[in-house]
């Protein structure tokens, strides 16, 4: 993914909501993530719930290519998470 | 339909005279007590050179044998809403136009009066003599009112059914509009109504927008505004004399409290709502003194009316020794007192909008304040959904 080329934020900027953060995960032989980095604690992950590939901005030559995962981690919670296809980056996102 | 207009002219110059004859065939100034710098509000026939809205020392350099007086606006007020009550004994549609001026609805008063003469004493003996009071008669208000200019001192005058002749003669200054106008009409050479009327309805509306063309019709003779009868408010109030004349805060503070608490015991105020109140008394040898007591909240208990009543008596000095106070209090209302708003919301952001103008003035910048928009709801990339966008205020 390209990091966005912009100003500092200012109190009269247009602000993104829910941009992506980068986070660590830890992955299996299948590539799927098996942990992830929380708070400083490596939180397993119970079971990958679903998975999905999106593929934007291909038609106007700037391209976004993410694979999704929603994961199910043993605290009870979940999570999205993706890798952005280009960078190889995971990051988590609220959907 | 025939209107009336009653004409008390130099209200309070009058008033000033009936008070304090003394006065009489002395030059003497009114001076208006609100506002930086004083300016002259009325002045006796004696005291030449000077006009109403000059400032005070202008007008003392210019005649500095006159007498200035502060202007007692509460006092000339309730003798005017006298007058008023005394004309609605006569009519029931009686308008206020002003301390001072009144139209009259004369429809269906001759079943009563008999003929226009008949009410037009009716109505001259509803201000005292000494007030000299003008009626005029016509199919409208402005014209009743021109007709009332030119009528003589306890005298009477009818405009004739020609009101578009009667008015061409007269001066512009005489139409009911801002200063500014009237300026710019003399500045395009219409100086008489006439010259208005002949003019043409489009090229006033043309020029003056709305106004003109309401100012075409007035100098035509044509003014079909209604006469609107007053509001009645209720009004309740309670005196008490000083038995040793008091020029002591703490003195008046408890006479206040007193007062405020027989208010609130009597009847008339049981279970409701004050939404203002005002005080007045006579001062040992000089004028009388006046206080509003505007209430920011309605209020219905003693307590709650001597808090804001002490909240308004910081820093207040009197004049001289008061002889006796009066409390009056105004806008009664019912149980719920509180007036609510139509918008609530709109009023919350009208708050919000008045703290970030505030913010930006201290700050140099805006409040980092958004709004909260879908910017691309259906977007398959959850960051490129919704956005936050400054809100300007």
């Amino acid at each position: 993914m390209v990091a966005t080329a912009r100003a500092p934020e200012r109190a009269h900027s247009i602000r993104p909501v829910n941009e992506p953060v980068k986070v660590s995960l830890r992955l299996g032989h299948d590539r799927k993530p098996k942990a992830v980095l929380h708070d400083g604690r490596w939180r397993p992950v119970v079971q990958v719930r679903d998975a999905w590939k999106v593929k934007e901005g291909w038609w106007a030559g700037k391209e976004v290519a993410r694979l999704y995962f929603e994961l199910h981690l043993r605290d009870g919670s979940t999570i999205a998470v993706f890798q952005d296809m280009d960078s190889r980056q995971w990051y988590s996102q609220r959907l | 339909m025939s209107i009336a207009c009653v004409l008390l002219t130099h209200f309070a110059v009058k008033f000033e005279l009936l008070r304090r004859p003394e006065l009489q065939g002395r030059p003497f100034l009114i001076a208006s007590t609100e506002g930086q710098p004083s300016t002259v509000i009325a002045r006796s026939i004696e005291a030449k050179g000077i006009d109403a809205g000059m400032k005070l020392d202008h007008a003392m350099a210019r005649c500095p044998q006159a007498a200035v007086l502060k202007a007692d606006t509460g006092a000339y007020r309730e003798a005017w809403d006298r007058v008023l009550d005394a004309l609605e004994q006569r009519s029931p549609a009686v308008e206020d136009a002003g301390t001072g001026t009144a139209y009259v609805n004369m429809q269906g008063l001759d079943m009563l009066y008999g003929t226009d003469a008949n009410l037009v004493h009716a109505l001259l003996a509803s201000a005292p003599g000494a007030y000299n009071p003008r009626i005029g008669i016509a199919k409208g208000k402005f014209p009743a009112m021109v007709a009332a200019l030119k009528a003589q001192a306890s005298g009477a005058y009818r405009a004739v059914d020609d009101v578009a002749a009667f008015l061409a003669p007269l001066h512009v200054r005489l139409l009911p509009t801002s200063l500014a106008i009237k300026d710019r009409l003399v500045g395009f050479g219409l100086h008489s109504l006439g010259s208005i009327a002949a003019i043409g309805f489009g090229k006033m509306q043309a020029q003056f927008g709305h106004e003109g063309a309401r100012l075409w019709l007035l100098a035509n003779g044509i003014d079909e505004t209604p006469v609107s009868a007053r509001a009645h408010e209720k009004v309740f109030s309670c005196y008490l004399d000083f038995a040793v004349p008091t020029a002591s805060l703490q003195a008046l503070t408890a006479a206040v409290e007193d007062l405020i608490q027989r208010a609130f015991k009597s009847a008339d105020l049981a279970g409701r709502h004050v939404r203002k109140g005002r005080l007045s008394g006579d001062v040992e040898g000089g004028v009388p003194w006046v206080k509003p007591l505007p209430f920011r909240e309605p209020v219905n208990s003693p307590t709650e009316a001597m808090r804001r009543v002490r909240y308004l008596f910081e820093g207040v000095s009197l004049p001289g020794p008061l002889l006796n106070l009066t409390l009056t209090l105004t806008g009664v209302t019912g149980e719920a007192g509180k007036q609510g708003s139509l918008f609530p919301e709109a009023r919350v952001i009208e708050q919000i909008d008045e703290e970030l103008r505030q913010y930006r003035a201290r700050q140099g910048e805006p409040a980092p304040i958004f709004h909260y928009r879908e910017v691309d709801p259906w977007s398959r990339l959850p960051e490129r959904r919704n956005a936050l966008i400054p809100y300007v205020p």
